[in-house]
């Protein structure tokens, strides 16, 4: 249930899309791994977390989502990052 | 042992659900071949270059697909123009290819261009090459989104390679 503290958002992942309810404090790292979670994917790997209206900016994983202005219904886009081989 | 044509269908009518519907975020368009067991995607940079990537899946997913990029200018296969430059070798001179298990072009047993002799098909969906647990890109859409995620910020992007 979303609060005045908490927001509900939706993140696009290439596992389908997950929707979940988090403080807006929460930092982006946390939601990045709350996803990776819900998507079963193995913690560890770097994954980067977008705002759908900004697909080539990164959030920064220590920031909480309230920085960035993230308000209720908000999508975001998580991106698995990889490595050079 | 190879793949029946018939389940590898199956496996891609699946997975292209997921690349459709994540493609929907990074504008791609899927072109499948369900006969000839191959897709055709385009991709777009932050820059809005395009980039098209024949993938061909048969055996999948006993062998990782063959990724290649085909040059939207010439429609010639494979060749530098064809593909986008990184800041690593993730998009590898030699192939040129994508250096990564998932891809089958990067196994020198497959291409002789392919820059790794180390690697073996079977472990391509458990491979921890480089440090990483590439466990969690064995679906086409994981694949792909991989790709853009290198596309999309100018900070990786560096244009076409050659």
């Amino acid at each position: 249930m979303t609060t005045e503290r908490a927001i509900t958002i939706t993140v696009e992942t290439t596992r389908g899309t997950k929707t979940l309810t988090v403080e807006k404090t929460t930092k982006v790292g946390e939601v990045i791994a709350k996803v990776v979670a819900l998507c079963g994917f193995n913690p560890g790997d770097r994954f980067d977390l977008f705002l759908k209206a900004d697909l080539q900016n990164p959030l920064q994983p220590e920031r909480p989502l309230v920085s960035y202005h993230i308000e209720d219904g908000a999508i975001l886009v998580l991106s698995q990052v990889g490595s050079g081989v | 042992m190879a793949v029946d044509p018939a389940i590898t269908r199956e496996i891609l009518r699946a997975e292209l659900d997921a690349v459709r519907q994540y493609g929907r975020v990074h504008r791609w368009g899927t072109i499948p071949n369900f006969a000839s067991l191959q897709v055709l995607v385009t991709l777009y940079a932050h820059n809005d270059d395009l980039y098209i990537i024949e993938i061909t899946a048969d055996d999948y997913k006993e062998m990782p697909p063959l990724f290649e990029f085909v040059d939207p200018h010439t429609g010639e296969r494979g060749t530098p123009r064809a593909y986008p430059k990184g800041n690593d070798t993730f998009f590898h001179t030699s192939g040129p290819c994508i250096c990564a298990p998932f891809n089958r072009k990067a196994y020198k047993s497959f291409v002789q261009t392919g820059p790794h002799n180390d690697w073996t098909y079977g472990d391509w969906m458990r491979s921890k090459a480089n440090n990483f647990d590439w466990s969690n890109v064995t679906t086409l859409a994981d694949m792909l989104g991989m790709i853009q995620n290198r596309l999309s910020q100018p900070a990786q992007y560096q244009g076409r390679m050659g």
